[in-house]
């Protein structure tokens, strides 16, 4: 952990109140989904392209996603097997005039205009990196040194909350890493020694540590053990809503071979590739600088807008 | 036996389904394909076939890593609060209940 000296505490209620106070998040009603005003989104950009600058020599493909990906390459990559709870699909309208009318006259209990929505053939996303994968796969092996693909998105987790720094919606930029075990628990390790720096400059209270994704149920316990056995999870953490509970504004992983026996990605060996991705937060990031250093940018240490704007 | 009760739900993963038979006891099921969904996958045929539930702090990747293993931690779990497996109420030689396919 850094020597910084933290903010005072704030709950994460009064936190989100303040931002809502201020005009930084707009409430829409529902917890976890916000409006954003014109400098929270300036912060989110300025996140966005100083990942943008740290990673500009890595040579890596750019690929920018709506917050939609395709139904088949969501249940190929077996999300709804591992995390159910959080999952959003897509559902439409596909009748005609006659259930249309019908519809809009049935009652809540018979499930009024719901009552004849279908599942569509897309879903939400739930990780900027799932839309990379079948695109990858569908392209033939790897060349010999692997691949690096440059991903942003938004996405979406079912878990509302009065927490500012969970939303339901949200930005990612993800960076994910094809080849073998070797490369990839370089990538790994490069990106955490290179967040921690990037968080340093920000002028952040970060530091890392093993984690695990929040697995569903009993037979999810056994996922997360076994994730952490593996150090397969690390996270960037900075205190936000709760200075005892610190919230995570990225992660690092190493999947070993399971998306590409999901998708068929295949190494220039012919065997399966080995993935790992190392994902921001962009929103969460954003908080963690309100929370820190206020909720004035223009206010803010001369070094960490040097590290957001370096032209202003 | 514990064993045969174990192989017969690994028969049932897809990750190790074809080695099965080949593999030793000791042998480590994570080498030989078993993924972190098999294992789950081996944890719920094992809680059916046998009518148990494995305690929380047992639910760890070394429970799981052979055959052996396995039993070793079956052992330890109390037969009488097994049930049989439905339609099934053969048992083994230790009176634990023996996976459908081992009884017909």
């Amino acid at each position: 952990m850094s020597t910084l000296e933290l903010a005072p505490r704030l709950s994460a209620d009064a936190f989100r109140q303040e931002l809502f106070e201020r005009g930084l998040l707009l409430p829409t009603g529902v917890d976890g989904l916000y409006g954003r005003s014109a400098v929270f989104e300036g912060l989110v950009d300025a996140v966005d392209r100083l990942i943008g600058r740290l990673s500009v020599g890595d040579g890596a493909e750019i690929m920018r996603f709506p917050p939609i990906m395709t139904r088949t390459g969501f249940e190929a990559s077996g999300y709804f097997k591992n995390m159910p709870q959080l999952v959003g699909t897509v559902h439409c309208f596909c009748g005609d005039d006659r259930e249309h009318k019908r519809v809009l006259s049935c009652s809540p209990a018979e499930g009024g205009w719901l009552a004849a929505q279908q599942p569509s053939d897309v879903v939400l996303t739930p990780a900027s990196c799932y839309p990379v994968y079948p695109i990858i796969a569908g392209r033939g092996r790897l060349p010999a040194e692997g691949w690096l693909v440059d991903s942003s998105s938004y996405c979406f987790r079912h878990e509302p909350s009065v927490d500012p720094a969970r939303m339901q919606m949200f930005r990612q930029r993800e960076q994910v890493c094809f080849g073998t075990p070797e490369r990839i628990r370089a990538f790994q390790s490069h990106w955490m020694t290179r967040a921690l720096e990037m968080f340093r400059q920000m002028g952040l209270p970060a530091t890392t540590d093993l984690a695990n994704d929040p697995f569903f149920g009993r037979p999810g316990q056994l996922m997360a053990n076994g994730q952490r056995s593996q150090r397969l999870k690390f996270e960037i953490l900075v205190p936000i809503s709760d200075p005892d509970r610190l919230s995570a504004c990225g992660s690092f992983n190493y999947h070993v071979h399971h998306f590409a026996d999901a998708y068929g990605i295949i190494g220039a060996d012919g065997e399966a590739a080995h993935t790992g991705c190392a994902g921001f937060g962009l929103e969460r990031v954003a908080l963690a600088l309100l929370r820190q250093h206020g909720f004035s940018p223009e206010a803010w240490p001369e070094t960490v807008r040097a590290t957001l704007w370096p032209q202003s | 036996m514990l064993h045969e009760t174990v192989r017969n739900v690994l028969r049932r993963i897809d990750d190790v389904a074809s080695s099965v038979d080949t593999l030793g006891n000791d042998a480590d099921l994570f080498e030989a394909g078993l993924s972190s969904y098999g294992t789950v996958e081996v944890m719920v045929g094992l809680e059916s076939a046998l009518g148990i539930e494995f305690p929380e702090q047992m639910l760890t990747r070394d429970t799981f890593s052979s055959i052996n293993a396995l039993v070793r931690v079956l052992q330890t779990l109390r037969p009488a609060t097994a049930m049989p497996a439905a339609g099934s109420d053969a048992v083994d030689a230790n009176g634990w209940p023996v996976a459908t396919e081992t009884a017909r």
